[in-house]
């Protein structure tokens, strides 16, 4: 028997009168949290505000592969005091990078793969401070994306770290001249959580952004059933993720499409 | 691969994936700037994003990082370059209103303090703001009639100043430890 949960993220207080009203009416399952976002709150008012104990915690800016040690551990301790308190569904984060010769960029980049060895360190070491497993998620990559999945294959066999598969990450990466999707079939086989989201095309150029900012695209739709379908694990979630411009009439006609989509 | 076309746009040919990816890096930079500066945004009118890009390009070759203290860099930048809008009250508030929200929405830093107040020498109030202390809550910034003792505050650049506590309460100010 086996069973799909859809969520939706919530990034800002401000969303939670729409996502109370998704739960409410059975559109969603769950709710996964921009941690970063909520760091400074009670762990206790999450629980109180959202009226519900299935919540997944994402998390975007902990910058793992740059920040100092002090400051992670830090950084680090407050998440777990969040974790202890909710017990999420999963944690994950993003294997990225915020810094360009020490300067910070307004829009994150793809890591360095030939970098692997100590990239795995520094995954290996904040999985380590935060007490618990760590999904990392694949990148929307733009130049590189072979070596991606090559690299996943090492990060979640050697070093029981997982992955959480973003669909939509990787028809972004399909899209600018890396692999098909289903290049990744054997290595989701085990993944228990998924991201969707909606990207857009560069003005000049036509590369795909993962801007998270517009309903999802039909093909889109089709390759969330496809990888769903790869994965053997019984349990499986699945958030359909909006951070820019929301249009919750086209979020929720997105998720209702997936879920009547997806094999009863 | 060099990412510097994140930093700044300059010699990015168009047509490329690196151009259209600057341009996005430009756009969130310049909202990252001005959403809480609409008095200068109104002044600069359409001189506003190239104004940003030779300060991005400023940042990028004195290796300046543009963290939450970015609209303090900015002041100190526009001051170098005479710009007179600097000289503006309001203008010089909204700066103020800028730094504490910056500060209050960024929980990655000074993680043990819930509440900042940005100071100016020539400002008779002071600017708060209170990150979320619950899931709920909005970070708020209000104008302090009573500024912290300007010796509490720590010098964010020549102009600014902030402190950062725990509470609102003014003998609570001072560098988190």
């Amino acid at each position: 028997m086996s069973r799909i949960e859809i969520g939706a993220n919530i990034t800002r207080a401000s969303q939670l009168g729409e996502i109370g009203r998704m739960l409410e009416e059975g559109t969603i399952d769950f709710v996964e949290i921009l941690l970063d976002n909520f760091l400074s709150c009670d762990p206790v008012s999450i629980r109180r505000a959202l009226r519900t104990d299935n919540i997944g915690f994402h998390i975007m800016r902990s910058r793992f592969l740059e920040r100092d040690e002090g400051e992670l551990r830090e950084l680090g301790h407050r998440i777990s005091a969040f974790i202890q308190e909710i017990g999420p569904r999963y944690v994950s984060d993003h294997l990225a990078v915020f810094s360009s010769d020490g300067q910070l960029m307004p829009m994150i980049g793809e890591i360095d793969y030939d970098a692997a060895d100590a990239v795995l360190e520094r995954c290996r070491r904040w999985q380590g401070i935060l007490g618990c497993e760590l999904l990392l998620e694949n990148f929307p990559s733009q130049f590189e994306g072979a070596a991606q999945i090559d690299f996943f294959q090492a990060l979640t066999g050697q070093s029981m770290l997982g992955l959480l598969f973003d669909i939509s990450n990787a028809e972004v990466a399909a899209g600018n001249g890396g692999p098909d999707i289903a290049a990744w079939s054997e290595r989701i086989r085990h993944v228990r959580h998924f991201h969707v989201g909606g990207f857009s095309a560069g003005e000049t150029s036509g590369i795909l952004i993962d801007s998270h900012d517009r309903p999802l695209r039909p093909s889109t739709k089709q390759a969330v059933i496809k990888a769903l379908n790869w994965s053997e694990s019984p349990i499986r979630t699945l958030t359909v993720e909006y951070d820019h411009d929301i249009d919750y009439h086209g979020w929720t006609r997105d998720i209702r499409e997936i879920r009547e989509g997806l094999p009863k | 691969m060099t990412l510097s076309y994140l930093l700044h746009s300059d010699g990015v040919e168009r047509g490329t994936g690196q151009y259209d990816l600057s341009h996005l890096a430009a756009r969130s930079a310049w909202h990252a700037i001005f959403d809480d500066l609409p008095l200068l945004e109104n002044r600069l009118a359409d001189e506003s994003s190239e104004l940003l890009r030779r300060f991005r390009r400023h940042c990028f070759d004195s290796g300046r990082s543009l963290s939450w203290s970015r609209h303090a860099a900015f002041f100190d930048w526009l001051k170098s370059i005479d710009c007179p809008h600097v000289a503006d009250a309001g203008i010089v508030s909204q700066f103020m209103v800028a730094i504490a929200n910056a500060w209050a929405s960024d929980h990655t830093v000074d993680m043990r303090a819930s509440h900042c107040v940005v100071v100016h020498p020539a400002c008779q109030h002071a600017i708060g703001a209170q990150r979320a202390l619950n899931f709920a809550d909005k970070v708020r910034v209000v104008k302090l009639a009573v500024a912290v003792p300007s010796e509490l505050a720590i010098g964010l650049n020549n102009t600014f100043g902030i402190a950062r506590s725990r509470s609102w309460s003014v003998g609570a100010f001072g560098p988190v430890a």
